[in-house]
């Protein structure tokens, strides 16, 4: 994939990962180096996967420990959540807000592609299988949170032609 | 103000987060709240129900699908729509007003954005 765009997707993500944190989380984030790896199991406990279709075709997955979604969606309702169904069901909702936000800022730029709405996997090390995963461009981006925890957003994609 | 407000997303915590909002912005909430477009049809009562808040992408029955069916409802479409939707580019802000959408609404939002909006469709701005 063509490296300029693919960082162009790379920045939107960044960005609007720390807009969904500042405006509905009320948490700041830090962006840390990005790095590639491979394979492509869950990072964390909880794991969020956006498929990308369009001009571009890949997947966007936000990972994040339990204790880390907990916090961010008692943050977002102003109320301890300790529901499983709900703090999952909030990192999706996390997921989809990141996603479309960085989907808006690209269709300025002319990135035009529809997302899916988010699946949701349970449990660190389980495998995201994917059949367009070949020559795909793939990036794991590390944030910080301001307590220290640390979660991740990863993009895979390529062009679709 | 007090109002009875449909809220249809497909997360529960977005659902609770309109609501949370509303309250915020003084509403006086009476809620129904649906998963989906399909739900949202099944539940919901044109005599009552005086403002709907609804997502875009649902499974089931997306939020556009429901808009035109409400639209296309002669004892429905008096209730104003207002789109709540990380969809946030230009055509697809057209193609929801072209399907009947009143106002829209691009996640994340504060509440003063939704009372912005809800004020414009409820003719109170």
């Amino acid at each position: 994939m063509n490296e300029k765009l693919f960082q162009s997707i790379v920045q939107a993500l960044i960005a609007a990962a720390q807009d969904v944190f500042q405006t509905m989380i009320f948490m700041q984030i830090t962006p840390k180096e990005p790095f590639a790896r491979k394979g492509l199991d869950s990072l964390a406990e909880i794991t969020g996967v956006i498929s990308l279709t369009g001009n571009i075709v890949g997947s966007v997955i936000l990972s994040m420990d339990t204790k880390t979604a907990q916090t961010a969606i008692s943050n977002m309702l102003g109320d301890q959540v300790e529901n499983e169904q709900e703090i999952v069901d909030g990192a999706g909702e996390i997921t989809n807000m990141v996603v479309g936000m960085a989907k808006t800022e690209l269709s300025n730029i002319g990135c035009d592609f529809e997302i899916s709405v988010p699946v949701m996997i349970l449990g660190r090390g389980s495998a995201i299988k994917h059949l367009s995963l070949e020559g795909s461009s793939l990036t794991t981006i590390p944030f910080e949170t301001e307590d220290k925890s640390v979660f991740h957003l990863e993009l895979y994609a390529k062009d679709a032609s | 103000m007090s109002l009875k407000v449909m809220v249809v997303d497909d997360s529960m915590v977005m659902r609770k987060l309109v609501i949370k909002g509303l309250k915020q912005i003084g509403v006086d909430v009476d809620v129904v709240e649906a998963s989906d477009g399909k739900d949202a049809l099944k539940k919901l009562d044109p005599k009552t129900v005086q403002l709907i808040i609804s997502d875009w992408n649902m499974p089931q029955m997306d939020g556009l699908t429901f808009v035109k069916k409400i639209k296309e409802a002669k004892y429905k479409k008096h209730i104003p729509i207002i789109m709540l939707t990380t969809e946030g580019s230009m055509a697809k802000f057209e193609e929801a007003l072209n399907c009947g959408v009143d106002d829209y609404i691009t996640k994340p939002f504060t509440p003063d954005k939704l009372k912005k909006k809800i004020d414009k469709v409820m003719g109170l701005a």
